[in-house]
């Protein structure tokens, strides 16, 4: 292999990072190549040097500042209840959209007839009395049916 | 008799993180600030700035851990979500040099970044004065490409996953900016040799 080509793999080589096959193929070319290893050597010096420059401190207390910056996010809800709001949600939009039937005389207005649905069913959910939002969500569909 | 607590994994502080205890985030600060703080103010020179958008990148991390997936690395997770703030903020600085100098400001901006350059540092090293300039002025992809290597000590293939890069614009990368830095030095100690 040319020394251009081995020279852009010089680098990877010093890293490590180079395949098997590559590796090998650079091996050999800098046995052979005076040149290629004074290349590779002003690679490992300049790799060196800056391994020397220092990290800068880091100041104290900086935890802390983060965490003050810290806006506690609200638990991550996991168990039945809330899985079974998201259900009652999801029947009452589809339920809704089963039992009304078109009328001529009142216009359809899906959203407040949702909106005043939803926030009865979430608001029962929310005070976590299983039997008064089954009851609640059964009734809802009562009115509804003709 | 003090018991020696066990160090809990990464993953297990998040999933404690997300069950409710944020307080739990803390050692995850701690054990990755000090390297944070460091890519940083490698990237962008400014002490106290890399202090702030390593504060913020934290603060980004807790807000999107929902979105971490445990079969990932965090370090990958902290350090792509770096990247990005680190790279904005460097893009809005050359902006505002930019419309300074339209508008006629472009020295008071320039005396404005000077004021803004941290300290020199401890070591009076000239060398490695020389160094700090030098990779200074390499291109942003290559300067992080080798930050990420050098100092953060990344393989390739986690360059790769933090930058979204290929393996072989990473390996071009650093090799660019290997021969970018010797080429500055030479040429400071060219201009030093002349005077």
């Amino acid at each position: 292999m040319k020394c251009d080509t081995i020279r852009k793999h010089l680098s990877a080589w010093q890293d490590g990072e180079l395949t098997p096959g590559m590796r090998r193929n650079v091996s050999t070319h800098l046995d052979q190549c005076s040149d290629c290893r004074l290349e590779l050597t002003a690679i490992e010096q300049l790799t060196a040097n800056l391994h020397k420059i220092p990290p800068p401190p880091i100041s104290p207390g900086f935890p802390a500042r983060v965490m003050a910056r810290i806006v506690p996010q609200p638990q991550r809800r996991t168990g039945w209840l809330p899985a079974f709001a998201y259900a009652a949600l999801f029947l009452l939009i589809f339920g809704l959209g089963l039992v009304i039937t078109p009328r001529k005389a009142a216009p359809f207005q899906p959203e407040s007839i949702i909106k005043i649905s939803l926030t009865e069913a979430l608001l029962d959910a929310q005070n976590a009395q299983l039997a008064s939002v089954q009851d609640g969500i059964i009734d809802l569909f009562k009115e509804d049916v003709p | 008799m003090n018991e020696i607590q066990p160090r809990r994994s990464d993953d297990d502080l998040i999933r404690s993180v997300l069950a409710g205890e944020t307080s739990d985030f803390e050692p995850l600060i701690e054990r990755y600030g000090a390297k944070l703080v460091h890519f940083v103010q490698r990237m962008i020179q400014d002490r106290d700035e890399a202090e702030n958008l390593s504060q913020e990148t934290f603060v980004k991390v807790y807000e999107h851990l929902p979105y971490y997936r445990a079969e990932n690395n965090f370090s990958a997770f902290l350090f792509r979500i770096a990247k990005n703030l680190t790279l904005n903020h460097i893009k809005r600085q050359k902006r505002l040099t930019f419309f300074s100098s339209l508008t006629g400001h472009e020295l008071e901006q320039r005396e404005f970044l000077q004021h803004r350059e941290p300290a020199e540092p401890l070591e009076e090293d000239r060398r490695q004065s020389s160094l700090e300039t030098a990779l200074r002025s390499i291109p942003e992809e290559q300067r992080l490409a080798l930050i990420l290597k050098v100092y953060m000590e990344m393989s390739y293939k986690e360059i790769a996953t933090v930058t979204g890069w290929s393996i072989p614009k990473i390996e071009t990368l650093i090799s660019r900016a290997k021969s970018g830095i010797r080429k500055k030095i030479s040429l400071q100690e060219k201009e030093k040799t002349d005077v």
